[in-house]
Formats: structure tokens, C-alpha cells, sequence
């Protein structure tokens, strides 16, 4: 069992005052909080150090950043380009096709190519013809002329 | 003002000389350690009162006294006795004798450098019982808080040797912070001192264990 005297005041002293003593404790006191503190106030320090470098590194971060934002531009012009190229893949496409029914319409002509040899064939032989029957021609015009030459026409003959 | 019972008042009766001031000390430290009020004329500083106005006022007042007649040798310049200790005593033992009921409970504390000294200078008291304290601080302390102890009844007194230690502990705090604020210690009025002896008290708080339990 314990029980503790109390320490009382003297009559004429006013407690509300600080004495040089209780001064001295209070500044003790305090003088302790602030070491007890001070590892509170390390570890702010290495946490502001650390927000700092967070921030620094932000910062060194922030070309890959334009990097990344040039990158999306240049996919999005790509994108547009493609946009763009589409008209012209349908020009190749047209072309590609005009190229091929234009290698059909060859195919196609090739009948009437020979056709033509043929007709040229034709014409030559024709042409050949004319030239063997030249000299008959001659002939029969010497006839005629020998006829009506002689009164007789061919009409006539014919009649 | 705040209340107080006279029961918890010290009348203290002690030299005032330089010399003393240490006795002087360890006698109001250990009466405020003790759980009492120490009262002595130097509280007061009202010109409009008389010194044996305010000493008849602290008497009526407290119910225990402190004598310390061990400083009544001739004075150095004037080479005649102070009788004002001897005087004071005697003012208390009155205030006892033909004082009311209250009054009557007084008890003191009659101090002396050697037990029988006294009788060679105020015999009228032969036979009371004086404490010698040697012009030793420890030697008061364990003297005045063995006699609280005795006269109050208090069981929550703490021992005289961890008053002595606790005194020493002060002296050495109060001196400290008296050169680091330019202050001189010896010059310290006695509200002052008794401020601060309370203060450093109620910092330094203890707790001890009854020697029986009621």
C-alpha cells in the first residue's frame, strides 16, 4: 500500500506562475521532445528526398514520354495514310482488273486475229488472183475490143 | 489566496545570516517535502506592517514551529548577542500557553549547534528537549523530519535519508539553472526559494511505502 504526501503550496505563492525551476524543466522537456522527434524528422527528411527524386525522375521520364507521344502520332498518320492509300489500292485494283480483261479481251481477239491472217490470206490470195487473171483480163479486153471493133457485142451475143 | 489549514503550517524560527543560508535551505526543503507549509517572517514585505506584527500573525497561524537558537554569539561589528530567535520562541511557547484551543494544540522544534548549550544562555527552558544538529545540513533534515513525523501522526512523511538526497539533488539543479540565467542563488528571496523548492518537488515526485499498514 502506498500513498504519496501531497506537496502544497505556500500561501503567498501564486502556482499559475512558472518558477526558474519548472522554466528549466519545461525547456529540459521540450529540449527531449525535440531528440525524440528528430528520427520522426530523419525519416520526413528521407521521405522529401524521396518525393523529390520521385519527381526528378518524372522528370527525366518525361522525354519517353514525347517519345511515346510522337510514336502515336506517327501511328495515327500511318493510320491516316492508309486511310488515305485506300483510293489508291482501288486504282490498282481497277487497273489490275482493267490490266487483266484487257489480257482476256487479248485472248478473245485471238480468233479474230486469225480471222484477219485469214481475211489477209484471203486478200492476198485474192490480190494473187487478180494478178493471175491479169493477163486474161487482157485478153478479154483485146475481145471486146476486137469485137466491137468487129460489130459484134457481147451484149448481142448474149440477146 | 488559496485555502490552508493551520495544521499544514511550519513556523520557521532560523537564522537569516549568510552563513546559515544552507541550514536555512535544508530546513524549508524538508518541511515542503514533508507535506508541510513553510511560514517565516521574510514571506511578508509590507512596509505598513511591523516585523513583530507579521511574526505574531505567522504564530497564530501555524501549528508547528522550528527554533534554530544555535546562532545567538556575539555579532562581529557590534559585538552584542541577537536575542530575536530566543524572542521568537518565547512568543510561540506564549501563543501555546495562553492562546485558545487551537492554539494550544502548537507543538516545536527546539534546535541548538550542541545539546546542552542553551543552558548557558536562556536557562528558563531547562529541561525541554533540544536537538543538536552540528551545523550539519543531513543532520537537520534527519532531526526536523523525525519530529514532523512525530508530531504530526503523518505516516506519509518519506524517510529522512531520501529527503537529505533529494535536497542535495536540488541544491545542485537550482544552482545550475541559477548560472545559466546570471541569478544568484544566495541572493534568491524566500518566496522565490520556497517557488522553486515546490516546483522541483512536484517535478520530482516520489512515492514510498508505508512502514505499517492501519
Amino acid at each position: 500500500m502506498t500513498k504519496k504526501r501531497t506537496i502544497k503550496n505556500h500561501p503567498a505563492i501564486d502556482p499559475q506562475k512558472p518558477s526558474l525551476v519548472r522554466r528549466e524543466a519545461l525547456l529540459e522537456e521540450l529540449r527531449r521532445a525535440q531528440e525524440a522527434v528528430k528520427p520522426a524528422q530523419q525519416f520526413q527528411d528521407v521521405l522529401k528526398q524521396l518525393q523529390e527524386s520521385q519527381k526528378a525522375l518524372c522528370e527525366a521520364m518525361k522525354p519517353p514520354q514525347q517519345l511515346q507521344d510522337v510514336t502515336k502520332q506517327w501511328k495515327e498518320s500511318q493510320k491516316a495514310l492508309s486511310e488515305a492509300m485506300k483510293p489508291a489500292q482501288q486504282f490498282q485494283d481497277v487497273l489490275k482488273q482493267w490490266q487483266e480483261s484487257q489480257k482476256a479481251l487479248s485472248e478473245a481477239m485471238k480468233p479474230a486475229q486469225q480471222f484477219q491472217d485469214v481475211l489477209k490470206q484471203l486478200q492476198e490470195s485474192q490480190k494473187a488472183l487478180h494478178e493471175a487473171v491479169a493477163p486474161s483480163q487482157k485478153y478479154l479486153d483485146a475481145i471486146q475490143k476486137a469485137n466491137r471493133i468487129a460489130g459484134i457485142s457481147g451484149e448481142d451475143d448474149e440477146v | 489566496m488559496m485555502k490552508y489549514r493551520t495544521s499544514d503550517n511550519v513556523f520557521i524560527n532560523c537564522p537569516l545570516d549568510k552563513e546559515y543560508a544552507n541550514m536555512f535551505r535544508a530546513c524549508v526543503f524538508t518541511v515542503l517535502d514533508a507535506g508541510f507549509i513553510p511560514r517565516c517572517s521574510l514571506e511578508v514585505a509590507d512596509a505598513t506592517q511591523s516585523r513583530l506584527s507579521v511574526i505574531l500573525s505567522l504564530i497564530d497561524d501555524c501549528r508547528y514551529g522550528v527554533h534554530d537558537l544555535s546562532c545567538v554569539q556575539l555579532d562581529s561589528t557590534s559585538r552584542l548577542p541577537r536575542f530575536n530567535m530566543p524572542f521568537e520562541l518565547g512568543l510561540f511557547y506564549s501563543a501555546k500557553h495562553f492562546g485558545l484551543s487551537n492554539q494550544k494544540r502548537k507543538q516545536c522544534l527546539v534546535l541548538e549547534t550542541e545539546k546542552y548549550r542553551y543552558q548557558k544562555f536562556i536557562s528558563d527552558i531547562a529541561g525541554v528537549d533540544i536537538t543538536p544538529h552540528d551545523n550539519s545540513p543531513e543532520k537537520l533534515i534527519l532531526a526536523l523530519r523525525n519530529w514532523l513525523v512525530t508530531a504530526s501522526r503523518r505516516t506519509t512523511i518519506p524517510p529522512g535519508q531520501k529527503i537529505r538526497t533529494r535536497f542535495n539533488a536540488f541544491q545542485l539543479s537550482i544552482r545550475k539553472a541559477c548560472r545559466k540565467n546570471g541569478i544568484d542563488y544566495n541572493a534568491m528571496p524566500f518566496i522565490e526559494l520556497v517557488q522553486n523548492m515546490t516546483d522541483w518537488l512536484k517535478i520530482n515526485q516520489i512515492t514510498h511505502a508505508r512502514l505499517f499498514n492501519p
